[in-house]
Protein backbone atom coordinates (compact mmCIF):
# COMPACT_ATOMS: atom_id res chain seq x y z
CA UNK A 1 0.00 0.00 0.00
CA UNK A 2 1.36 3.44 -0.75
CA UNK A 3 1.90 5.99 2.12
CA UNK A 4 -1.22 7.87 1.91
CA UNK A 5 0.29 10.70 4.23
CA UNK A 6 3.48 11.51 2.39
CA UNK A 7 1.89 10.82 -1.17
CA UNK A 8 0.41 14.31 -2.65
CA UNK A 9 -2.42 14.28 -5.40
CA UNK A 10 -1.47 15.46 -8.09
CA UNK A 11 -2.86 19.10 -8.27
CA UNK A 12 -1.93 19.33 -4.30
CA UNK A 13 -3.54 18.84 -1.22
CA UNK A 14 -6.77 18.89 -0.99
CA UNK A 15 -7.65 22.39 0.47
CA UNK A 16 -9.28 21.80 3.98
CA UNK A 17 -10.55 24.76 6.24
CA UNK A 18 -9.69 28.46 4.64
CA UNK A 19 -6.19 29.06 5.70
CA UNK A 20 -3.38 27.02 7.56
CA UNK A 21 -3.60 27.52 11.68
CA UNK A 22 -0.72 28.62 12.08
CA UNK A 23 -1.99 32.14 9.88
CA UNK A 24 -5.09 31.77 11.62
CA UNK A 25 -6.81 34.27 13.75
CA UNK A 26 -7.76 32.68 16.70
CA UNK A 27 -11.07 33.64 17.24
CA UNK A 28 -14.40 31.78 18.60
CA UNK A 29 -13.73 28.59 19.72
CA UNK A 30 -14.92 25.76 16.88
CA UNK A 31 -16.56 23.57 20.08
CA UNK A 32 -17.84 24.71 23.15
CA UNK A 33 -18.97 22.55 25.74
CA UNK A 34 -19.92 23.75 29.01
CA UNK A 35 -20.95 21.65 32.20
CA UNK A 36 -22.19 19.34 29.80
CA UNK A 37 -24.35 16.28 31.18
CA UNK A 38 -25.34 12.59 29.17
CA UNK A 39 -26.84 10.04 30.31
CA UNK A 40 -28.73 6.99 28.48
CA UNK A 41 -31.44 5.95 30.77
CA UNK A 42 -30.24 6.41 34.47
CA UNK A 43 -26.35 5.62 33.95
CA UNK A 44 -24.31 9.09 33.38
CA UNK A 45 -21.89 8.75 30.23
CA UNK A 46 -20.69 12.15 30.97
CA UNK A 47 -20.81 14.71 33.98
CA UNK A 48 -20.16 18.09 33.67
CA UNK A 49 -17.77 18.21 30.97
CA UNK A 50 -15.74 21.05 29.46
CA UNK A 51 -14.08 22.27 27.13
CA UNK A 52 -12.97 24.49 24.12
CA UNK A 53 -11.41 23.91 20.79
CA UNK A 54 -9.93 26.41 19.14
CA UNK A 55 -9.55 26.69 14.90
CA UNK A 56 -7.06 24.63 13.73
CA UNK A 57 -6.25 22.81 16.83
CA UNK A 58 -5.13 18.89 16.70
CA UNK A 59 -7.12 17.26 19.74
CA UNK A 60 -6.17 13.91 20.91
CA UNK A 61 -9.00 12.81 23.03
CA UNK A 62 -7.80 9.71 25.20
CA UNK A 63 -9.55 7.62 28.45
CA UNK A 64 -9.92 4.07 28.78
CA UNK A 65 -13.03 2.06 27.36
CA UNK A 66 -16.74 3.37 28.40
CA UNK A 67 -14.64 6.07 29.59
CA UNK A 68 -17.25 8.91 27.46
CA UNK A 69 -15.01 9.59 24.15
CA UNK A 70 -17.31 8.59 21.85
CA UNK A 71 -20.42 10.25 23.32
CA UNK A 72 -18.50 13.60 23.60
CA UNK A 73 -17.82 12.80 19.75
CA UNK A 74 -21.48 12.45 19.00
CA UNK A 75 -22.61 15.47 20.90
CA UNK A 76 -19.67 17.37 18.98
CA UNK A 77 -20.54 15.98 15.18
CA UNK A 78 -24.33 16.57 16.30
CA UNK A 79 -25.66 12.67 16.34
CA UNK A 80 -27.35 13.65 19.65
CA UNK A 81 -28.42 16.71 21.63
CA UNK A 82 -27.04 16.69 25.80
CA UNK A 83 -29.42 15.98 28.49
CA UNK A 84 -27.74 19.47 30.11
CA UNK A 85 -25.28 21.89 29.61
CA UNK A 86 -24.12 24.07 26.54
CA UNK A 87 -22.51 22.00 23.25
CA UNK A 88 -21.86 24.51 20.65
CA UNK A 89 -20.64 24.42 17.33
CA UNK A 90 -19.68 26.77 15.41
CA UNK A 91 -20.63 29.54 17.70
CA UNK A 92 -24.44 27.67 17.43
CA UNK A 93 -26.14 26.46 20.36
CA UNK A 94 -27.13 23.21 19.61
CA UNK A 95 -29.49 22.53 22.09
CA UNK A 96 -31.68 25.49 20.21
CA UNK A 97 -30.82 25.14 16.53
CA UNK A 98 -33.57 24.51 14.84
CA UNK A 99 -33.09 21.18 12.44
CA UNK A 100 -32.05 22.95 9.15
CA UNK A 101 -29.56 24.92 11.04
CA UNK A 102 -28.14 21.28 12.08
CA UNK A 103 -28.01 19.90 8.91
CA UNK A 104 -25.92 22.95 7.58
CA UNK A 105 -23.38 22.42 10.62
CA UNK A 106 -23.28 19.03 10.23
CA UNK A 107 -21.89 19.79 6.29
CA UNK A 108 -19.24 21.49 8.02
CA UNK A 109 -17.90 18.19 10.34
CA UNK A 110 -16.69 15.48 8.14
CA UNK A 111 -16.83 12.20 10.08
CA UNK A 112 -14.43 9.44 10.52
CA UNK A 113 -16.71 6.48 12.26
CA UNK A 114 -15.53 3.83 14.01
CA UNK A 115 -17.09 1.04 12.52
CA UNK A 116 -16.52 3.27 9.16
CA UNK A 117 -20.38 3.64 8.06
CA UNK A 118 -19.83 2.67 4.30
CA UNK A 119 -23.08 2.09 2.62
CA UNK A 120 -22.20 -1.37 1.37
CA UNK A 121 -24.85 -1.08 -2.00
CA UNK A 122 -22.34 2.00 -3.57
CA UNK A 123 -18.92 1.52 -4.65
CA UNK A 124 -16.08 3.14 -3.40
CA UNK A 125 -16.64 6.20 -5.47
CA UNK A 126 -20.03 6.42 -4.57
CA UNK A 127 -19.81 6.30 -0.87
CA UNK A 128 -16.81 9.31 -1.15
CA UNK A 129 -18.97 11.31 -3.18
CA UNK A 130 -21.81 10.64 -0.73
CA UNK A 131 -21.26 13.92 0.58
CA UNK A 132 -21.17 16.44 -2.37
CA UNK A 133 -23.62 14.53 -3.71
CA UNK A 134 -26.39 15.55 -1.02
CA UNK A 135 -25.31 19.38 -1.47
CA UNK A 136 -26.36 18.85 -4.50
CA UNK A 137 -23.47 19.04 -6.87
CA UNK A 138 -23.66 17.47 -10.11
CA UNK A 139 -21.72 14.37 -10.44
CA UNK A 140 -19.16 16.43 -13.31
CA UNK A 141 -18.65 18.74 -10.54
CA UNK A 142 -17.39 16.27 -8.35
CA UNK A 143 -15.75 13.45 -10.01
CA UNK A 144 -12.38 14.52 -11.00
CA UNK A 145 -11.81 15.35 -7.36
CA UNK A 146 -12.87 12.33 -5.93
CA UNK A 147 -10.89 10.38 -8.14
CA UNK A 148 -7.73 12.44 -7.40
CA UNK A 149 -8.58 11.91 -3.70
CA UNK A 150 -8.92 8.39 -3.90
CA UNK A 151 -5.52 7.98 -6.08
CA UNK A 152 -4.24 10.26 -2.61
CA UNK A 153 -5.32 7.84 -0.35
CA UNK A 154 -4.06 4.51 -2.62
CA UNK A 155 -7.62 3.54 -3.49
CA UNK A 156 -7.85 4.90 -7.38
CA UNK A 157 -7.88 1.12 -7.87
CA UNK A 158 -10.99 0.46 -6.08
CA UNK A 159 -12.46 2.85 -7.21
CA UNK A 160 -15.83 0.68 -8.49
CA UNK A 161 -15.70 -1.94 -5.41
CA UNK A 162 -17.98 -1.84 -3.24
CA UNK A 163 -17.25 -2.04 0.64
CA UNK A 164 -17.64 -5.68 1.50
CA UNK A 165 -15.08 -6.62 -0.65
CA UNK A 166 -12.96 -4.24 0.99
CA UNK A 167 -9.95 -4.84 3.48
CA UNK A 168 -10.26 -2.98 7.00
CA UNK A 169 -7.16 -0.74 6.22
CA UNK A 170 -8.89 0.26 2.76
CA UNK A 171 -12.51 0.42 4.30
CA UNK A 172 -10.84 3.00 6.84
CA UNK A 173 -9.43 5.23 3.75
CA UNK A 174 -12.97 5.44 2.28
CA UNK A 175 -14.23 6.66 5.24
CA UNK A 176 -11.65 9.17 5.45
CA UNK A 177 -11.56 10.20 2.48
CA UNK A 178 -15.38 10.66 2.36
CA UNK A 179 -14.89 12.81 5.60
CA UNK A 180 -12.75 15.00 3.93
CA UNK A 181 -13.90 15.17 0.47
CA UNK A 182 -16.15 18.16 1.21
CA UNK A 183 -13.19 20.49 2.81
CA UNK A 184 -14.85 20.30 6.29
CA UNK A 185 -14.03 22.76 8.83
CA UNK A 186 -13.59 20.46 11.59
CA UNK A 187 -12.89 16.40 11.43
CA UNK A 188 -14.05 14.06 13.92
CA UNK A 189 -12.64 10.68 14.09
CA UNK A 190 -13.58 8.53 16.38
CA UNK A 191 -11.41 5.54 16.98
CA UNK A 192 -9.53 5.88 13.46
CA UNK A 193 -6.86 3.34 14.15
CA UNK A 194 -8.73 0.67 16.28
CA UNK A 195 -9.36 -1.31 13.14
CA UNK A 196 -6.09 -1.58 11.97
CA UNK A 197 -2.52 -2.95 12.34
CA UNK A 198 -0.12 -0.71 14.01
CA UNK A 199 1.63 0.33 10.62
CA UNK A 200 -1.77 1.13 8.98
CA UNK A 201 -2.67 2.76 12.41
CA UNK A 202 0.58 5.23 12.72
CA UNK A 203 0.22 5.85 8.54
CA UNK A 204 -3.30 7.57 9.07
CA UNK A 205 -2.11 9.38 12.33
CA UNK A 206 -0.31 11.05 9.64
CA UNK A 207 -2.36 11.55 7.54
CA UNK A 208 -4.96 13.09 10.25
CA UNK A 209 -1.65 15.56 11.15
CA UNK A 210 -1.31 16.44 7.90
CA UNK A 211 -5.10 17.44 7.29
CA UNK A 212 -4.56 19.14 10.37
CA UNK A 213 -1.42 21.34 8.99
CA UNK A 214 -3.19 22.08 6.26
CA UNK A 215 -5.87 24.24 8.18
CA UNK A 216 -8.78 21.82 9.46
CA UNK A 217 -9.32 21.59 13.15
CA UNK A 218 -9.04 17.51 14.01
CA UNK A 219 -10.39 16.12 17.27
CA UNK A 220 -9.46 12.31 17.33
CA UNK A 221 -10.82 9.64 19.83
CA UNK A 222 -8.17 7.00 20.63
CA UNK A 223 -8.26 4.60 22.98
CA UNK A 224 -4.18 4.20 22.24
CA UNK A 225 -2.30 6.18 24.55
CA UNK A 226 0.64 5.89 22.84
CA UNK A 227 -0.55 7.39 19.52
CA UNK A 228 -1.24 10.82 21.12
CA UNK A 229 2.22 12.16 22.70
CA UNK A 230 4.16 10.91 19.61
CA UNK A 231 2.77 13.84 17.53
CA UNK A 232 2.05 17.49 18.31
CA UNK A 233 -1.49 18.67 19.47
CA UNK A 234 -3.58 18.78 22.23
CA UNK A 235 -4.40 15.91 24.42
CA UNK A 236 -7.39 15.94 27.10
CA UNK A 237 -8.00 13.04 28.88
CA UNK A 238 -11.78 11.79 29.76
CA UNK A 239 -12.22 10.09 33.14
CA UNK A 240 -15.48 9.76 35.03
CA UNK A 241 -17.71 11.83 33.14
CA UNK A 242 -15.54 14.55 33.40
CA UNK A 243 -12.73 16.19 30.93
CA UNK A 244 -9.04 16.26 31.75
CA UNK A 245 -6.29 18.50 30.43
CA UNK A 246 -3.35 16.37 29.84
CA UNK A 247 -2.81 12.63 29.56
CA UNK A 248 -2.57 12.63 33.24
CA UNK B 1 -4.45 -3.75 -9.00
CA UNK B 2 -8.53 -3.38 -9.86
CA UNK B 3 -10.13 -6.78 -8.41
CA UNK B 4 -11.67 -9.19 -10.59
CA UNK B 5 -15.00 -7.46 -11.47
CA UNK B 6 -14.53 -4.36 -10.40
CA UNK B 7 -14.20 -1.31 -12.67
CA UNK B 8 -11.25 0.48 -13.22
CA UNK B 9 -13.41 3.76 -14.89
CA UNK B 10 -15.28 5.79 -12.55
CA UNK B 11 -18.78 4.34 -12.21
CA UNK B 12 -22.20 6.08 -12.66
CA UNK B 13 -23.53 7.06 -9.81
CA UNK B 14 -26.18 4.58 -8.18
CA UNK B 15 -29.65 5.16 -6.31
CA UNK B 16 -28.53 5.86 -2.44
CA UNK B 17 -31.11 3.72 -0.98
CA UNK B 18 -30.72 0.03 -1.66
CA UNK B 19 -32.87 -1.81 -3.67
CA UNK B 20 -34.92 -4.12 -1.47
CA UNK B 21 -36.55 -7.40 -2.23
CA UNK B 22 -39.35 -6.73 0.04
CA UNK B 23 -40.71 -4.10 -2.30
CA UNK B 24 -42.54 -6.98 -4.45
CA UNK B 25 -45.28 -7.92 -1.98
CA UNK B 26 -45.95 -4.41 -1.54
CA UNK B 27 -45.90 -3.78 -5.26
CA UNK B 28 -48.52 -6.85 -4.82
CA UNK B 29 -51.16 -5.60 -2.58
CA UNK B 30 -51.12 -2.44 -4.10
CA UNK B 31 -51.33 -3.49 -7.62
CA UNK B 32 -54.14 -5.50 -5.79
CA UNK B 33 -55.85 -2.74 -4.24
CA UNK B 34 -55.21 -0.15 -7.90
CA UNK B 35 -57.08 -3.15 -9.37
CA UNK B 36 -60.15 -3.35 -7.16
CA UNK B 37 -60.37 0.56 -7.12
CA UNK B 38 -60.03 0.75 -11.02
CA UNK B 39 -63.07 -1.61 -10.85
CA UNK B 40 -65.28 0.60 -8.18
CA UNK B 41 -64.21 3.67 -10.54
CA UNK B 42 -64.89 2.02 -13.78
CA UNK B 43 -68.21 0.13 -12.33
CA UNK B 44 -69.57 3.16 -10.77
CA UNK B 45 -69.30 4.72 -14.42
CA UNK B 46 -70.66 1.93 -15.81
CA UNK B 47 -74.02 2.19 -13.34
CA UNK B 48 -74.50 5.57 -13.46
CA UNK B 49 -73.96 5.68 -17.53
CA UNK B 50 -76.43 2.60 -17.58
CA UNK B 51 -79.10 4.06 -15.30
CA UNK B 52 -79.21 7.13 -17.60
CA UNK B 53 -79.75 5.02 -20.95
CA UNK B 54 -82.78 3.44 -18.76
CA UNK B 55 -84.15 6.81 -17.78
CA UNK B 56 -83.31 8.41 -21.05
CA UNK B 57 -85.38 5.94 -22.87
CA UNK B 58 -88.31 6.46 -20.27
CA UNK B 59 -88.57 9.81 -20.61
CA UNK B 60 -89.67 10.21 -23.82
CA UNK B 61 -92.01 7.78 -24.07
CA UNK B 62 -95.72 6.63 -22.81
CA UNK B 63 -98.08 3.64 -22.37
CA UNK B 64 -101.52 4.04 -22.72
CA UNK B 65 -103.55 0.51 -22.00
CA UNK B 66 -107.04 1.25 -23.71
CA UNK B 67 -109.78 -0.08 -20.97
CA UNK B 68 -111.67 -2.12 -23.40
CA UNK B 69 -115.42 -4.03 -21.92
CA UNK B 70 -115.92 -7.54 -23.73
CA UNK B 71 -118.52 -6.44 -26.10
CA UNK B 72 -116.96 -2.86 -27.68
CA UNK B 73 -114.62 -2.02 -30.28
CA UNK B 74 -111.33 -2.06 -29.02
CA UNK B 75 -109.74 -1.63 -33.01
CA UNK B 76 -112.12 1.19 -33.03
CA UNK B 77 -111.14 2.39 -29.36
CA UNK B 78 -107.84 1.83 -29.78
CA UNK B 79 -107.85 3.88 -33.66
CA UNK B 80 -109.70 6.82 -31.71
CA UNK B 81 -106.96 6.98 -28.87
CA UNK B 82 -104.14 6.64 -31.21
CA UNK B 83 -105.07 9.78 -33.21
CA UNK B 84 -106.41 11.54 -30.01
CA UNK B 85 -102.93 11.58 -28.71
CA UNK B 86 -101.09 12.14 -31.47
CA UNK B 87 -103.40 15.40 -31.78
CA UNK B 88 -101.79 16.84 -28.51
CA UNK B 89 -98.91 19.32 -28.49
CA UNK B 90 -95.69 17.65 -27.87
CA UNK B 91 -97.02 14.22 -28.83
CA UNK B 92 -94.50 13.63 -31.37
CA UNK B 93 -96.39 9.82 -32.66
CA UNK B 94 -98.92 7.41 -30.73
CA UNK B 95 -99.52 4.51 -32.27
CA UNK B 96 -101.93 1.03 -31.96
CA UNK B 97 -99.58 -1.43 -30.52
CA UNK B 98 -101.34 -4.25 -32.98
CA UNK B 99 -101.29 -8.01 -31.93
CA UNK B 100 -98.08 -9.00 -33.98
CA UNK B 101 -96.19 -6.36 -32.07
CA UNK B 102 -97.65 -7.46 -29.43
CA UNK B 103 -96.23 -11.47 -29.49
CA UNK B 104 -93.10 -9.88 -30.86
CA UNK B 105 -92.29 -8.39 -27.54
CA UNK B 106 -93.69 -10.82 -25.45
CA UNK B 107 -91.35 -13.66 -27.46
CA UNK B 108 -89.11 -13.55 -24.45
CA UNK B 109 -91.43 -15.20 -22.12
CA UNK B 110 -93.69 -17.05 -24.60
CA UNK B 111 -91.39 -17.96 -27.46
CA UNK B 112 -91.58 -17.58 -31.46
CA UNK B 113 -95.40 -17.83 -32.62
CA UNK B 114 -96.11 -19.55 -29.32
CA UNK B 115 -98.50 -16.60 -28.13
CA UNK B 116 -102.36 -18.71 -27.92
CA UNK B 117 -104.59 -17.35 -30.23
CA UNK B 118 -107.38 -16.87 -27.26
CA UNK B 119 -104.62 -15.07 -24.99
CA UNK B 120 -106.51 -11.56 -24.20
CA UNK B 121 -103.53 -9.43 -24.93
CA UNK B 122 -104.10 -5.60 -23.58
CA UNK B 123 -104.75 -2.73 -26.21
CA UNK B 124 -102.06 -0.70 -26.06
CA UNK B 125 -100.86 2.67 -27.22
CA UNK B 126 -97.20 3.80 -27.91
CA UNK B 127 -96.75 7.12 -27.25
CA UNK B 128 -93.39 9.13 -27.91
CA UNK B 129 -93.12 12.62 -26.56
CA UNK B 130 -90.69 15.45 -26.98
CA UNK B 131 -89.61 15.58 -22.94
CA UNK B 132 -88.58 19.07 -23.20
CA UNK B 133 -92.54 19.74 -24.12
CA UNK B 134 -93.95 19.05 -20.72
CA UNK B 135 -96.72 16.71 -21.46
CA UNK B 136 -97.91 14.59 -18.83
CA UNK B 137 -99.58 11.23 -18.14
CA UNK B 138 -103.08 13.39 -16.59
CA UNK B 139 -102.46 15.52 -20.27
CA UNK B 140 -102.87 12.49 -22.20
CA UNK B 141 -105.28 10.63 -19.95
CA UNK B 142 -107.65 13.77 -20.61
CA UNK B 143 -107.37 14.04 -23.72
CA UNK B 144 -108.51 10.35 -24.83
CA UNK B 145 -111.41 11.01 -22.25
CA UNK B 146 -112.72 13.59 -24.31
CA UNK B 147 -112.66 11.05 -27.05
CA UNK B 148 -114.40 8.35 -25.33
CA UNK B 149 -111.96 6.29 -24.38
CA UNK B 150 -110.92 5.06 -20.86
CA UNK B 151 -107.30 4.77 -20.24
CA UNK B 152 -104.89 3.84 -17.82
CA UNK B 153 -101.55 6.52 -18.87
CA UNK B 154 -98.38 5.21 -17.57
CA UNK B 155 -95.20 7.64 -17.75
CA UNK B 156 -92.86 5.20 -16.40
CA UNK B 157 -92.22 7.31 -13.23
CA UNK B 158 -91.94 5.21 -10.88
CA UNK B 159 -89.82 2.43 -12.91
CA UNK B 160 -87.99 5.88 -13.47
CA UNK B 161 -87.55 6.59 -10.29
CA UNK B 162 -86.59 2.70 -9.22
CA UNK B 163 -83.59 2.51 -11.44
CA UNK B 164 -82.41 6.05 -10.49
CA UNK B 165 -82.07 4.95 -7.14
CA UNK B 166 -80.78 1.61 -7.57
CA UNK B 167 -78.04 3.72 -10.15
CA UNK B 168 -77.22 6.69 -7.63
CA UNK B 169 -76.61 3.83 -4.54
CA UNK B 170 -74.32 1.58 -6.89
CA UNK B 171 -72.45 5.08 -7.44
CA UNK B 172 -72.74 6.20 -3.92
CA UNK B 173 -71.05 2.25 -3.41
CA UNK B 174 -68.68 2.68 -5.65
CA UNK B 175 -67.17 6.02 -4.32
CA UNK B 176 -67.40 4.52 -0.71
CA UNK B 177 -65.61 1.71 -1.85
CA UNK B 178 -63.38 3.89 -3.63
CA UNK B 179 -62.32 5.67 -0.48
CA UNK B 180 -62.05 2.75 1.57
CA UNK B 181 -59.40 1.36 -1.03
CA UNK B 182 -57.16 4.25 -1.04
CA UNK B 183 -57.33 4.69 2.61
CA UNK B 184 -56.38 1.02 2.62
CA UNK B 185 -53.67 1.23 0.28
CA UNK B 186 -52.53 4.41 1.77
CA UNK B 187 -52.47 2.88 5.28
CA UNK B 188 -50.28 -0.44 3.49
CA UNK B 189 -47.89 2.34 2.08
CA UNK B 190 -47.57 4.26 5.33
CA UNK B 191 -46.50 1.22 6.74
CA UNK B 192 -44.49 -0.19 4.10
CA UNK B 193 -42.92 3.55 4.06
CA UNK B 194 -42.15 2.71 7.96
CA UNK B 195 -40.73 -0.75 7.52
CA UNK B 196 -38.72 0.59 4.42
CA UNK B 197 -37.16 3.58 6.34
CA UNK B 198 -36.11 0.83 9.82
CA UNK B 199 -34.78 -1.59 6.71
CA UNK B 200 -32.46 1.54 5.44
CA UNK B 201 -32.13 3.15 8.88
CA UNK B 202 -28.23 2.76 8.50
CA UNK B 203 -28.54 4.42 5.38
CA UNK B 204 -30.66 7.26 6.90
CA UNK B 205 -28.77 7.75 9.82
CA UNK B 206 -25.20 8.26 7.85
CA UNK B 207 -27.02 10.83 5.69
CA UNK B 208 -28.44 12.45 8.37
CA UNK B 209 -24.77 12.58 9.84
CA UNK B 210 -23.18 13.70 7.25
CA UNK B 211 -25.33 17.24 6.68
CA UNK B 212 -28.44 15.84 4.35
CA UNK B 213 -31.73 17.82 5.08
CA UNK B 214 -34.91 15.79 5.84
CA UNK B 215 -36.28 17.25 2.53
CA UNK B 216 -33.77 15.39 0.44
CA UNK B 217 -33.71 11.91 2.50
CA UNK B 218 -37.77 12.26 2.18
CA UNK B 219 -37.13 12.79 -1.65
CA UNK B 220 -34.91 9.77 -1.67
CA UNK B 221 -37.65 7.67 -0.23
CA UNK B 222 -40.50 10.10 -2.45
CA UNK B 223 -38.84 8.57 -5.57
CA UNK B 224 -38.48 4.50 -4.39
CA UNK B 225 -42.47 4.83 -3.95
CA UNK B 226 -43.22 6.99 -6.59
CA UNK B 227 -42.21 4.37 -8.64
CA UNK B 228 -43.42 1.56 -6.73
CA UNK B 229 -46.85 3.02 -6.66
CA UNK B 230 -46.77 3.82 -10.88
CA UNK B 231 -46.02 0.11 -11.59
CA UNK B 232 -47.95 -0.92 -8.99
CA UNK B 233 -51.51 1.30 -10.41
CA UNK B 234 -50.01 0.47 -14.08
CA UNK B 235 -50.61 -2.96 -13.42
CA UNK B 236 -53.90 -3.02 -11.26
CA UNK B 237 -54.89 -0.96 -14.54
CA UNK B 238 -54.15 -3.65 -17.03
CA UNK B 239 -55.51 -6.39 -14.80
CA UNK B 240 -58.64 -4.08 -14.12
CA UNK B 241 -59.00 -2.67 -18.55
CA UNK B 242 -58.48 -6.60 -19.56
CA UNK B 243 -61.22 -7.40 -16.79
CA UNK B 244 -63.95 -4.50 -18.08
CA UNK B 245 -63.09 -5.59 -21.68
CA UNK B 246 -64.13 -9.19 -20.61
CA UNK B 247 -66.84 -8.14 -18.74
CA UNK B 248 -68.00 -5.78 -22.04
CA UNK B 249 -67.61 -8.90 -24.29
CA UNK B 250 -69.71 -11.23 -21.99
CA UNK B 251 -72.11 -8.89 -21.75
CA UNK B 252 -72.82 -7.69 -24.96
CA UNK B 253 -76.16 -8.27 -26.22
CA UNK B 254 -78.37 -7.45 -29.84
CA UNK B 255 -79.76 -4.61 -30.02
CA UNK B 256 -83.26 -5.39 -29.72
CA UNK B 257 -82.03 -6.94 -26.07
CA UNK B 258 -79.21 -4.59 -25.28
CA UNK B 259 -82.03 -2.67 -22.82
CA UNK B 260 -81.74 -5.53 -20.27
CA UNK B 261 -77.87 -5.97 -19.56
CA UNK B 262 -75.61 -3.00 -18.99
CA UNK B 263 -74.05 -2.21 -21.91
CA UNK B 264 -70.20 -2.13 -20.74
CA UNK B 265 -68.38 -1.10 -23.37
CA UNK B 266 -64.74 0.40 -22.54
CA UNK B 267 -65.50 4.57 -22.66
CA UNK B 268 -63.00 7.79 -22.83
CA UNK B 269 -64.19 7.98 -18.80
CA UNK B 270 -63.09 4.22 -18.41
CA UNK B 271 -60.16 5.17 -20.04
CA UNK B 272 -58.83 8.11 -17.92
CA UNK B 273 -60.13 6.17 -14.77
CA UNK B 274 -57.05 3.19 -15.77
CA UNK B 275 -54.76 6.06 -17.53
CA UNK B 276 -55.19 7.92 -13.97
CA UNK B 277 -54.22 5.03 -11.44
CA UNK B 278 -51.08 4.51 -12.61
CA UNK B 279 -50.28 8.69 -11.31
CA UNK B 280 -52.86 8.48 -8.73
CA UNK B 281 -50.98 5.01 -7.40
CA UNK B 282 -47.57 6.96 -7.62
CA UNK B 283 -49.16 10.64 -5.70
CA UNK B 284 -50.70 8.78 -2.99
CA UNK B 285 -47.15 6.43 -2.31
CA UNK B 286 -45.01 9.21 -2.93
CA UNK B 287 -46.83 11.62 -0.54
CA UNK B 288 -47.76 8.93 2.09
CA UNK B 289 -43.84 7.89 2.03
CA UNK B 290 -42.71 11.26 2.64
CA UNK B 291 -45.05 11.95 5.79
CA UNK B 292 -44.37 8.66 7.45
CA UNK B 293 -40.87 9.71 6.36
CA UNK B 294 -40.43 13.14 7.78
CA UNK B 295 -42.63 11.95 10.76
CA UNK B 296 -39.76 9.06 11.73
CA UNK B 297 -36.84 11.87 10.60
CA UNK B 298 -38.08 13.93 13.70
CA UNK B 299 -37.50 11.63 16.19
CA UNK B 300 -33.71 11.94 15.60
CA UNK B 301 -31.22 14.51 16.88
Amino acid sequence: MPDISERAPARGWPQIGAVPAAERPMGEPIVRLSKVAMRYGEAPALRDASLTIAPGSLVFLTGASGAGKSTLLRLIYLAQRPSEGLVSVFGIDTARARRPMLARLRRRIGVVFQDFRLLDHLTVFDNVALPLRIQGLAPRAYRQDVVELLEWVGLADRIGARPPTLSGGEKQRVAIARAVVAKPDLIVADEPTGNVDPDMGERLMRLFTELNRVGATVVIATHDHSLAPRRQGRILRLQDGCVIEGDG
Amino acid sequence: MARRGERRRVPRGTAILPREQRDAPLIVVMAILCFLACLAGVGARIAYAQAERWTDSLKGSMTARVITAPASDSAGMARRAAEAAGALAGVIDARVIDRQEAARLLEPWFGAGALPDDLPVPVLIAIDIDPAAGVSAQDVGAALERVGVPAVVDDHARWSQDVRRVADLARALAFGVLALLAAAAGAAIAFAARAGFHARRDVVEVLHLIGARDDFIAAEFERRFLAIGVRAGALGAVMAGGSVYALAYAARQPEARAWLLPQAAISPVDWAILLAAPLLAGLVAMTTARAAVMSALRKLA
